[in-house]
This record gives C-alpha cells, structure tokens and sequence, in this order.
C-alpha cells in the first residue's frame, strides 16, 4: 500500500464514503506532507490550512450524516493561483496583484466544493500564466520532486509539482500552450486539456481568451475522470461554455481498444526529440498496438504553422488584457513577462488576423485527420525536465529554445480546441519523467481518457513516485 | 525598425528599457520569418477562425463571446 497521500481519490472515495476514513484525517495528513516537503518544491503560493479543516470538518458532518455527495466528498484539492477564491489571496503568480483578494469563487471553485472537495491552497504558477518553465521572480521557482535542481515546466507547474509530491489528490490548472500538459509531462503526472468551452473560466484571471483552458491533473487517469465530472458544464457567466449534454467520463474507461484507429504524426511533433523520449513513446504506441489499436502514420503539412498562429494569437490577446497594467505597473512585472507583453502590443490586427487565417487552415486540417482516425498521439514534449535556468538545448549542433518548444509540441489542441490529455509513459536513465499526449475529437474525451486508462493499467510507471 | 518600436510603445503610454527594445526587434524578426512560411498556404481567401457562424435558435448571448474555434467534427 502507497502512503496515504500518494493514494488515489479512487482508491479514497470507497473509505470515505464507508466512514473507515475521515476527511480530517485525510486534509490533516496532506497539510503534514505540506509542511515536510513544500519548502523543496515551492507548490504553493498560498496554503489554506484553516479554511482547508473547517471544509474538512464539514464534510465529515455530512458524511456521518448520511449525505454523501459523491468521489470528490472530503478530498483536498489544490488550485492554480488565477483562480479567484472568495477572500483568499489570488496572485495568478504575480506582484502587481499580490493584494488582490477576490469577492466571489470562480465557477469551478464553485462546482468543486458542491462535489464536496477540500480546496487546500493555491499553487505557483509562471507569472499570469505567461511562460512555460515556471520560474518566478516573486514567488521563487517551483521545483520537480523527481529532481529539485529541474524545473517543473509552467505555467501550471505549481500544481504538477504538488500533486506529484503527494501535497494534494488532484489540482485544477489552466492551458493556453499546453500549460497543464507541460507540467503534467515534466512532473509525471496526468493533466487533461478539455476540449475548448467544457470547463468554464469564469472567476479566471485570463492570459488569451480564445486559448485559455481550465482542467485536471492528477496521479491517474480515473482521477482526473472523477474530477472532470465535478467541473464540467454549461456555465452562464462564461459565453463560451458548452450548452450540451455533459457526458460519463468513467464509465468507459475500462473499455478494450480493440480497433481503435490511432493516428501519428510523420511530421512536426517527432522532430527534434531526445532519443530517450522518442524510444519511450514509440514503445508506448506499441503497447497500444498490443492492446488492439490499429495506428497509422498521418501527415500533416499545415502543423508547420502552429508556431505563428499561437504566438501572436496568444500574444495579442494578451496585450490586450494588460493593456491598463503593463503601463502603470511595469516595475511590478517580471522581466521575462514584461518583454513578452511589450512584443504583444506592437502586434498589428492585421497580423492577428493573417494567425487567424492560419489557425482555420489548421482547424481544417485537423478535421481532416478526425476523418481517418480516432485519436492522435505524439510526445508531449522533446526532452524531459530541463535544469532551472536553462534557456536552450542543442539538437543536431542547432540551438533550441526549450519554451518555444514546449508551446509548440502542445499549441495545436489550444488552437483548435480539441481534447487532449499527456500521461506518463517512463523515464529517462536519470530517473526524471516522460509524457505522451493523446488527442481526441471535440468533446470526445471519453475515448482518449480510455485510451490512457488502457495505458495505465498495463504499465508500471503510475506506481513510482518522489520523495518517498 | 527599434524606433518604430519605441514610437509605437511609446503611444501606448510604455516607457520601453533599451535592452526590451533589442529583445522585441528580434522576436518580431523572427515572427516575420514564421509569416513568410505561412504565406507558402496561402492564406488570403482564408476565412479566418475568428469569424463564427450564428445557428437558427441560439440565443443572443453568442454575440457577445470571444473568437470561438467554432470547429464542427463529427
């Protein structure tokens, strides 16, 4: 048996549920861990230890009382620090709103505490979301558990790291470039990109509004499901929520793969790798070949042009959100955010639109694929965790930007707003995680959560953990 | 090119540091390089994405979203 906080909610919820557990038992055992590990990690801008046990306590009542309200009931949950929280600091990992204290939840707050979760405390992030490594000038950087020298990737990586750690069972974090995966790759954990308007962002601080994504990690692919469930559905105060039907994410996750048609990638997303990732990842496809999927090579010219769709999408967007701060609080800014949102104001529209123009080749494109094949897989990113504080790697004598790499690898799902979820698939010789990510039809995360759950359940590696 | 920089900034009420202004010429060079391969696509009789469709029955709060993907998969 795995130490309580390195169980899973699945493996929770039963104990929960019978009253063979208490919920402040269980949010008492985190905060512990909290305290132990967290001055190596950095997870947590925010821990909310009070306000964590009175939840707890309150949902003990409940449980005691016969009003089980379900997996989540009683289970501490962390969120990225743009997510407003009633009376409680929201920094979106930034000074120039380090006093900001919110009025009201975010609706994903909201849905989370009536699944009866225990928000425990809010996670660093790379300042507003604006970055993929995670390093932070005012909060100090978050560091990966399986090596606290590497980073732990961003912006999410606050929350990649803590639920890595065992410092929370499940953390909601928010993808614009691959923000949640990037992380959740580099950390070893899992983390879910819903397809585009499934979660709502209300109660969000936004880094680019056509872009931005809410969703869960967790330590597995059922978990993430469970969580999913909570947090999904049409939202009135979010004008791009899905008004549909919210379908079941867990009851298919144990379904074969048995004809499943899996697309990967020739081009783009298996350029550049290191050899250690790209041996991993193919052996992972095989698996799933092994388990009854049929996969076929897919050519795709029009990825070539994710790069400059997303950055100036991305860019621009979030220029404009800036556009009262960036001048009045410059000094509060970091560097690296600083330079980033200054390249976004001298964006021209007519450059916005031309990202415009490429992002519906790309949309086509994509649909194209979803004609042929069920779902694609491809690595998430082209190495494992990098060092804090390296910038670039070489690739056959050619220098590479390690975060324009990681945006790359991960912006076409935020482009298109299709599904996507990066699980872990091994790890390198030096002990340090590798991610793939599968992506699905818009709205179909029910088959690529069964294709990781088929994943899983045959692999090993969900069952290492740091700092044990 | 680091002066029309400095003027445009400069008309958003952004007192721009000359080492940013080094930092953005050379994004927006690069930037350019990436717009001159996705020209290769042709993409002047492309609608782009941000324009959405209305659909009969919806009510009038999709007027009021931001540029949605608006991609229809079966």
């Amino acid at each position: 048996m795995p130490p309580l906080y390195y169980s899973t909610i699945a493996e929770l919820a039963p104990q929960l549920m019978n009253r063979k557990l208490s919920p402040v038992e269980l949010t008492e055992a985190i905060l512990a861990r909290i305290e132990t590990v967290d001055a190596a990690v950095n997870a947590y801008i925010t821990v909310m230890g009070e306000q964590a046990l009175d939840r707890a306590r309150q949902a003990e009542a409940e449980i005691m009382q016969g009003n089980y309200r379900g997996p989540l009931h009683g289970i501490p949950v962390g969120l990225k620090d743009l997510i407003y929280t009633k009376g409680v600091r929201t920094t979106a990992g930034s000074r120039v709103l380090r006093d900001f204290v919110p009025v009201f939840d975010a609706t994903v707050v909201t849905k989370l505490q009536r699944a009866g979760a225990v928000v425990i405390g809010k996670h660093n992030m790379h300042e507003f979301a604006a970055g993929a490594t995670n390093q932070n000038a005012h909060y100090g950087d978050a560091r990966n558990p399986w090596d606290t020298t590497r980073m732990t990737g961003g912006s999410s990586g606050g929350s990649a790291a803590a639920v890595a750690a065992g410092l929370c069972y499940a953390a909601i974090g928010s993808d614009t470039g691959g923000s949640i995966r990037t992380p959740a790759a580099l950390c070893g954990v899992v983390g879910l990109k819903p397809t585009y308007g499934l979660v709502s962002k209300h109660g969000v601080v936004p880094l680019a509004w056509s872009l931005d994504h809410l969703g869960p990690m967790a330590r597995s692919v059922e978990d993430v499901a469970m969580v999913l469930e909570a947090i999904a559905g049409f939202d009135k105060n979010d004008p791009a929520t899905f008004g549909g039907r919210i379908r079941d994410y867990r009851t298919g996750l144990q379904e074969n793969l048995r004809g499943l048609r899996i697309g990967v990638p020739a081009n783009f997303f298996f350029d550049d790798l290191d050899s250690e990732v790209e041996a991993c990842v193919k052996g992972a496809i095989r698996k799933l070949e092994d388990l009854g999927a049929r996969a076929t090579e897919i050519r795709v010219p029009e990825l070539t042009l994710v790069e400059f769709c997303e950055l100036i999408t991305v860019l621009a967007e979030a220029a404009a959100y800036h556009r009262n701060n960036l001048p009045e609080k410059m000094d509060l800014y970091g560097d690296d955010v600083r330079v980033w949102l200054e390249c976004g104001a001298v964006i021209s529209a007519v450059q916005y639109l031309k990202a415009q123009q490429a992002r519906r080749k790309i949309q086509e494109a994509v649909s194209r694929v979803f004609q042929q094949v069920d779902v694609v897989v491809a690595p998430t990113l082209t190495t494992a965790a990098p060092e804090i504080g390296q910038t670039f790697r070489q690739v056959n004598g050619v220098s590479k930007d390690i975060a324009m790499e990681f945006v790359r690898m991960a912006a076409l799902a935020n482009l298109t707003g299709i599904p996507a979820v990066s699980i872990p698939v091994g790890f390198t010789a030096t002990n340090l995680p590798i991610g793939m990510q599968i992506m699905g039809k818009p709205f179909d995360e029910p088959t690529i959560l069964r294709v990781a759950s088929a994943y899983e359940r045959v692999s090993t590696v969900r069952h290492r953990h740091p700092m044990e | 090119m680091r002066d029309l920089l400095r003027q445009a900034l400069s008309k958003l009420g952004i007192a721009v540091a000359e080492a940013d202004l080094a930092a953005i010429e050379s994004f927006m060079e690069g930037l350019s390089v990436l717009g001159q391969q996705a020209e290769k696509f042709q993409l002047d009789d492309v609608v782009p994405a941000a324009v959405f469709r209305v659909e009969e029955g919806e009510d009038c709060r999709h007027f009021t979203t931001a540029p949605s993907p608006n991609l229809r998969l079966n």
